[in-house]
């Protein structure tokens, strides 16, 4: 009767001794390892608690790249935030940016042309007698720059709108091949439209650096919104604003559109990332300027196309508008064109 | 009017002439990246996928898939 509270004492005591070994055999590793949530040393302190981390690096570097063995360097590239600004932009602003630039301009050209109505020369504006105002060369290199701008300015808008707007109409297929096309005319017409670029420069960055006409032109609003059209030398100040915008705009498109063409040769990830941001601006904007050439230079004025395509305009209007340039022409100092033979000299 | 055409055929002419010149003087990425050890197989002409997305390129029927990580983009 007294031996069993004695060995259930016993078994008890044993039991007891083999759970806390258990506890201390599992127990001390975990708390070693997990105290705090951060490794630590036998000595209590974290190692790696002052270790650069990814998030560090990225904060101090801009982007995370290493070293690779493969030809194609740019695969050292590990990571590239600013990769997710650039998609922001071409998927989600740039269609806004260029749709706000092209459809604002057609918006502003329809109020206009619904209030102006079309500019058309006064009376005393018309003689009936002609004056060379562009030699052959000058419309030619201007029509082939008009050419390729329009060549490439559909061809560029593809890019952006081509799979929201055309895609829908025509299908995937047909899209994909138009889409390959246009690819290949908007890398080739580049170079012509470069070349017509540097002719145009040329042929007319003497007659487009500013006078003392230009402020006077400016302030008048060069006659567009009433009241006559201020006299300027042979480009009035809005046709030099068109110029410098077309060569200004033409060079940033030129440079950044070489740059696409040889991907990686000139720029890194980066500078191609920047070079297409300065492509997609720069060409919408100026394809809104260029829509605004186009209607003055066609609906919006009477006649004014003609100096583009026959090379000459009326003899009074060239003294109204442009007396100095007239005046130069007539004591023989205008290099470039001057009245052949056949035509009315301006007196 | 003929000064209208003349640009226009110019125009045509000098990117027609570009147009032979041009892909000379480039190399196609799967031509480019391929090295003795690694074959990177030609794309085909649809980079973007069927949706147009960008995500899930199908490799064109009889062309070969790239055969390394080579073709990843970083952007």
């Amino acid at each position: 009767m007294i031996a069993q509270p004695i060995t259930a004492r016993l078994l008890c005591s044993a039991l007891a001794a083999l759970t806390l070994a258990v506890l201390l055999v599992f127990a001390t590793p975990l708390s070693a390892q997990t105290s705090g949530g951060q490794p630590k040393s036998p000595s209590g302190s974290n190692p790696t608690a002052s270790s650069v981390n990814e998030q560090k690096l990225l904060q101090e570097l801009d982007r995370l790249s290493g070293r690779v063995t493969v030809p194609n360097p740019q695969l050292a590239m590990l990571e590239q935030p600013q990769g997710r600004s650039y998609q922001s932009f071409h998927e989600r602003w740039l269609p806004w940016i260029g749709g706000i630039a092209v459809l604002g301009m057609i918006a502003i050209l329809l109020v206009f042309y619904l209030w102006r109505g079309r500019i058309r020369p006064t009376p005393e504006e018309r003689s009936g007698r002609a004056v060379v105002r562009f030699s052959a060369f000058e419309r030619l290199n201007h029509w082939m720059m008009a050419t390729c701008f329009i060549v490439l300015a559909v061809t560029g808008l593809n890019y952006v709108y081509g799979k929201r707007l055309l895609m829908p109409l025509i299908g995937a297929e047909a899209f994909a091949d138009w889409s390959q096309w246009a690819k290949f005319a908007h890398n080739f017409i580049a170079w012509p439209f470069m070349l017509a670029l540097l002719l145009m420069f040329i042929l007319w960055v003497k007659d487009n650096i500013p006078d003392r006409y230009d402020a006077a032109w400016l302030r008048a609003g060069g006659g567009l919104f009433g009241g006559r059209q201020p006299p300027a030398e042979r480009f009035n100040a809005g046709q030099k604003l068109l110029f410098w915008s077309v060569i200004i705009g033409g060079v940033l498109l030129s440079v950044s559109g070489v740059i696409m063409l040889f991907p990686f040769a000139l720029v890194d990830l980066q500078g191609m990332q920047i070079a297409q941001y300065v492509h997609a601006i720069t060409a919408v904007v100026l394809t809104a300027v260029i829509l605004a050439h186009i209607y003055i230079g066609s609906l919006g004025m009477e006649g004014a196309i003609g100096a583009m395509t026959t090379g000459t305009v009326d003899q009074a209007w060239a003294y109204h508008h442009h007396p100095a340039w007239v005046e130069r022409q007539r004591r023989g100092q205008v290099q470039g064109p001057t009245i052949g033979p056949g035509e009315v000299p301006a007196s | 009017m003929k000064t209208v055409l003349g640009g226009i055929f110019v125009a045509v002419v000098l990117a027609v002439v570009a147009g032979y010149l041009l892909p000379r003087a480039q190399e196609p990425a799967h031509r480019a990246f391929s090295t003795q050890s690694v074959r990177v197989g030609d794309p085909g002409t649809n980079l973007v996928g069927p949706t147009w997305s960008g995500e899930g390129q199908v490799p064109p029927p009889g062309k070969a898939t790239a055969t390394s990580s080579t073709g990843s983009s970083h952007e």
